[in-house]
């Protein structure tokens, strides 16, 4: 087992005085490729934001717990201790990327401009051109020239791929990366990180909603809901055996788990929002195996017997619930 | 044939004279009750067939029937506009936002029904108690309801003039899986209890097998493959339709249907 280059333990964020984060908490080993699944405001963008030093910008700081990144601590770095890791420790794919590109600069001034200032004294335009055979864009000379504009929306996303690696990072973050393309394209772009892990040993942290998408390249998933961590484990074992109901709800709500004319598994209410948090467990106003403790203490991300972990007081999951008692 | 609803013959589909076609050679039927899925990605002309069914594009060859007449030669007040209802992608773009959700759906009852006021508010609020709305969020306008219920009030609005076909293009693509679900069993409910039939515009496999019994494959404006929705996908005929199956994230770490 790699020791592990990314640690988040217990990290709690808040925006202007509200508590957008608690007690987030994941680990990434060296090579690895974690997958963090969520829905729209579980708080995986914000986790990327933290990761990145970005919080300030968005009126947020860092209220509790620690990040470990290869050695440093980067829960406490200043702006310049950020600026040595932002771009060259750790890269960052943001999120609605498609439009991130400068429309009036050539993707060439672009990617030049990110190498001289993040990888200086390597040859600029050898460098370019590597990136883009990185990513796999075919013609780097042809594609150098072009405006993003002339560009098709997965070759800008791979183009802002170039971007994050050219401080050659360690770590690759990427927020949502393949949302907006069409399925061909993202399968393209899914196969250009399983490259880029292969070809650089770069780690990747791929931010998504989408179980599928990380089940093809995560080996490991976390599951947020309600601004933390509710399940860590193996990619295998949290897409088939889940150790969270929220987990197992999601993957019951995806149509293809089902057959045509059956109804698909739905969750109750609406999710859990910053300062609307329940005490207790985020989840369990729209749990069906809440109990009274789940109401009242919220369970911690707490390590179970085959090595991944779950916050939660006990539901049955599918494989105990022959002799669970309900 | 009276269950024939919709009806496209060899229909070619322009945006300007003399532009490139962005559909043609399309032929489909639809009859009460049944299920179609458009299957194609990004400026495969899925939309535009779309636009062609309920009558917001007249092809530039070809015939798009409903109900045996050319859109072209119903007027604005006819009532067989009632018979194909389309249900957006984005329901934040295709509601206004000056009125609420009620509004919206009282709004149609009074012009299609002729009823005043009250009665079409009562008869909308019972429409919206169909998709799954009720109390005090029926009273807010868009920009105060989740994605989901947006939806909903998007599909109670094509229902409040009482169709026999839903037209929804890409109904669920901007929502999370969760809330996807919840539309999902919706229109299920919908087709079961009103007898709908559905035409289905999607890039999701996943969805269209769910939803429809026939799915046709578009790319590049053409119809490369069609047939029933399961054999489709379990034995694709054309390499288009295999990559469009091979490219469905997570197939091989999913566990399979139930």
């Amino acid at each position: 087992m790699n020791p592990d280059l990314l640690t988040i333990t217990g990290l709690g964020v808040e925006i202007n005085g509200l508590p957008v984060l608690s007690d987030v908490s994941l680990s990434l080993p060296s090579h690895g490729v974690l997958g963090l699944v969520g829905e729209t405001g579980s708080g995986k963008s914000l986790t990327c934001r933290a990761l990145m030093g970005l919080l300030p910008r968005i009126g947020g700081t860092v209220v509790a717990g620690s990040m470990e990144f290869a050695g440093t601590t980067l829960t406490g770095l200043d702006d310049r201790g950020w600026a040595k890791v932002r771009g060259r420790q750790i890269g960052f794919v943001p999120q609605a990327s498609l439009n991130a590109l400068d429309p009036v600069m050539t993707v060439g001034a672009q990617l030049k401009e990110a190498v001289r200032l993040l990888d200086p004294g390597t040859d600029v335009k050898a460098r370019s051109h590597e990136l883009l055979d990185l990513v796999r864009l075919p013609d780097p000379a042809h594609v150098l020239r072009r405006y993003p504009h002339e560009l098709s929306g997965g070759m800008r996303q791979r183009v802002m791929i170039a971007l994050a690696l050219a401080g050659r990072p360690r770590l690759l973050v990427a927020d949502e990366p393949t949302t907006a393309l069409d399925v061909t394209v993202q399968k393209a772009i899914l196969e250009v990180f399983a490259d880029l892990r292969t070809a650089t040993g770069m780690s990747l942290l791929l931010v998504t909603h989408d179980l599928g998408v990380v089940a093809d390249v995560a080996d490991t998933i976390a599951v947020m809901y309600g601004g933390t961590v509710v399940e860590l484990g193996s990619t295998q074992q949290v897409m088939t055996d889940p150790s969270h109901p929220y987990t197992a709800a999601l993957l019951g709500a995806r149509p293809t788990t089902r057959a045509a004319g059956e109804r698909l598994v739905t969750i109750p209410g609406v999710p859990a929002v910053p300062g609307q948090w329940p005490t207790g467990c985020r989840f369990a106003p729209r749990c069906e195996w809440a109990r009274d403790v789940c109401r009242t203490q919220q369970p911690a991300l707490l390590p179970l017997a085959d090595d991944r972990s779950s916050a939660c007081h006990g539901w049955p999951a599918p494989h105990e619930e022959a002799h669970a008692h309900v | 044939m009276s269950d024939l609803l919709l009806e496209v013959t060899d229909a070619e589909f322009r945006y300007a004279k003399g532009a490139p076609p962005a559909a043609h050679h399309i032929t489909l039927a639809v009859r009460a009750g049944d299920s179609l899925g458009i299957v194609g990605e990004s400026g495969s002309g899925k939309t535009t067939i779309g636009r062609g069914l309920v009558g917001s594009l007249h092809p530039s060859a070809g015939a798009v029937l409903v109900q045996g007449r050319p859109w072209k030669s119903i007027r604005r007040r006819d009532p067989v506009r009632r018979v194909v209802q389309m249900v957006f992608q984005d329901p934040y773009a295709s509601l206004n936002p000056m009125l609420s959700a009620v509004g919206t759906v009282a709004e149609v009852v009074r012009v299609w029904d002729g009823l005043a006021a009250r009665p079409a508010v009562a008869r909308a609020e019972e429409i919206l108690a169909e998709v799954g709305l009720t109390g005090e969020v029926i009273t807010r306008r868009p920009a105060g309801l989740s994605g989901g219920q947006r939806q909903r009030v998007g599909i109670a609005r094509a229902l409040a003039c009482g169709p026999q076909v839903l037209v929804a293009d890409e109904p669920t693509s901007a929502l999370d899986v969760s809330v996807q679900a919840n539309v999902l069993n919706l229109l299920l409910d919908l087709r079961e209890s009103r007898g709908l039939a559905l035409v289905l515009i999607s890039h999701d496999l996943s969805v269209v097998d769910y939803l429809t019994e026939r799915a046709m494959v578009m790319y590049r404006g053409e119809v490369v493959e069609s047939g029933p929705t399961g054999s489709l996908l379990s034995d694709p005929q054309h390499p288009y339709t295999r990559e469009l199956i091979d490219s469905i994230p997570g197939r091989s770490a999913l566990p399979p249907a139930a």
